[in-house]
């Protein structure tokens, strides 16, 4: 999966998440910080909403962050999507993840190709994207 | 194999024998059904494959190899294309504005949301020239059908907002197990391997959840009870190019069908778990179909054929089993002395989702050799039982 970076300024600016899965499918959407240690901390998920969203939630500040990877992983059911749209549903899925707070301001990441694979025939969808934080080395 | 082969095929015939029609008057198009591809079902075949390209850029290929098939030159030869084109394209749909219900007011929203699942079938069949027909042509048809309105039944959509939001806590927590579990294991997630772990454990964890099933397993029950009621729409029109050659073409059949569907299940309605066990309803359909045809023995001279057939069926199914009286008055606006009914009844056992059995019994249209009673197995053609 290919991983991607969100540069953070120096000092205590908090870095906020927003997920948002778009799909006809039922999702679910978990969000985990791995810091440098190994130390797992848990972000926010998206409950029982089916829609999978993560409404705007912290994520840390900036001088907790640097060098910690922000790891979002999402299952889709197709229960109740005809069997001859799963393959559409896998193609079309969009998910995009919202960062703020950092040394760029607000930043969208969205799902890729390789961060996504069907289990189970197609009737599931799973996705995992990482997101490293990193101070920008050019000033 | 090769026994069973020769005896699929003859069923086959045997199915396609009754439907096949030797004059407008005789019009078979499979009673009164809307088609689900109508373009097939004006030219009156069943393609052995269909291509159903899924998105934007597969119909491009669809169509570009279609185009090149004859160099440029005619229309392409047995094809049949179909597509739905709102799923084309990206969308901003969640899962309860895909099923049309507030997830907050846990009511029907829109009762239009099937539409999106409109239709748009084209097709061709190439016919050399017979005794019959002495002339060798390209039939080439294109339709469309949409499921105008589908208004379910109101004490459902509480159950499936419940259902879904259960199914979507289950996988929040598989979620959370399979993440941390893979955390844990691969120190960079950065890494390929951490997303070939997440699969293993989602699948682990998924297959081995009862709790799950059981919600998904209920969401089909729900999303399988019949809508309350329902119109569909289809339309479709063909063109005849005579030695496959554009200049020399000419009308062949057009045709417009609509159903309207009230469904009654009998059980006990205010109780959803006896309306989710229950597999047993009244169907009332309503029906009118008009069709418009150029007939031809020689392609020089033409006779026009316009009939418009409304009627109804009366239907009781009781789990894999249905029983229905179809009557269908034809009313033939170029020859009114033509004019009559079709009244039969009809017998269906559902052996398995492609595999129908089935009588038919009654009078057909016509004056003369108007019997029907057919007998006959449907098998998998089109994905469409002589009932719906």
């Amino acid at each position: 999966m290919a991983s991607r970076v969100y540069f953070l300024k120096k000092g205590q600016a908090v870095v906020s998440l927003e997920v948002t899965p778009t799909s006809i499918g039922i999702v679910s959407s978990v969000a985990k910080l791995k810091k440098t240690g190994g130390t797992i901390v848990d972000i926010g998920d998206s409950g029982n909403d089916a829609t999978g969203k993560i409404p705007l939630v912290p994520v840390g500040k900036s001088s907790d962050l640097l060098s910690s990877v922000l790891v979002i992983t999402n299952i889709i059911d197709l229960t109740a999507v005809p069997k001859n749209q799963w393959k559409q549903v896998f193609d079309t899925l969009r998910i995009t993840y919202h960062l703020e707070g950092g040394a760029d301001g607000p930043q969208d990441f969205n799902v890729d190709t390789d961060d996504k694979s069907q289990l189970m025939e197609g009737k599931f969808i799973i996705a995992t994207k990482a997101i490293k934080f990193e101070i920008n080395a050019m000033p | 194999m090769q026994c069973l082969n020769k005896y699929k095929s003859v069923l086959f015939f045997l199915c396609v024998a009754t439907t096949m029609k030797s004059s407008a008057q005789n019009l078979e198009l499979k009673d009164l059904n809307v088609p689900n591809s109508p373009a097939f079902t004006i030219l009156d075949f069943s393609p052995k494959v269909i291509d159903r390209p899924g998105t934007a850029k597969a119909f491009t290929a669809s169509i570009v190899n279609l185009v090149t098939q004859e160099g440029g030159n005619g229309i392409p030869k047995n094809f049949a294309l179909e597509v739905a084109p709102y799923w084309l394209f990206k969308n901003n749909l969640t899962v309860y504005r895909y099923l049309g219900i507030d997830p907050n007011t846990k009511k029907q929203n829109n009762i239009f949301s099937n539409s999106r699942n409109a239709s748009v079938s084209v097709g061709s069949v190439y016919k050399d020239s017979t005794k019959k027909l002495p002339f060798s042509a390209n039939y080439f048809a294109f339709g469309a059908r949409v499921n105008c309105i589908r208004v379910v039944r109101g004490n459902i959509t509480e159950p499936i907002v419940e259902t879904v939001k259960g199914i979507a806590g289950r996988l929040t927590t598989i979620n959370k197990a399979a993440s941390d579990t893979c955390l844990k294991k691969v120190a960079d997630p950065t890494k390929p391997e951490f997303k070939t772990c997440f699969e293993k454990e989602v699948t682990d964890r998924i297959k081995k959840d009862d709790d799950l099933a059981k919600l998904e397993k209920r969401l089909e029950n729900l999303l399988a009870i019949k809508p309350a009621f329902q119109v569909d729409v289809a339309l479709a029109g063909s063109m005849t190019f005579r030695d496959n050659s554009i200049g020399e073409h000419h009308h062949h059949r057009s045709g417009v069908w609509t159903t309207l569907e009230f469904n009654l299940p009998l059980t006990n309605t205010k109780d959803i778990e006896k309306m989710i066990e229950n597999k047993n309803y009244l169907s009332i359909y309503g029906k009118v179909r008009y069709i418009d045809e150029d007939s031809t023995t020689n392609y020089q001279t033409f006779a026009t054929h316009k009939l418009l057939d409304f009627g109804g069926r009366f239907e009781f199914e009781f789990d894999k089993f249905s029983v229905s009286f179809e009557s269908i008055h034809r009313v033939n606006r170029t020859k009114k002395e033509l004019n009559s009914n079709r009244n039969v009844g009809i017998l269906q056992y559902k052996i398995r989702d492609d595999l129908y059995l089935s009588g038919t019994f009654g009078k057909n249209f016509g004056t003369v050799n108007n019997l029907v009673a057919l007998l006959g197995l449907n098998w998998g053609f089109g994905k469409q039982s002589l009932i719906e």
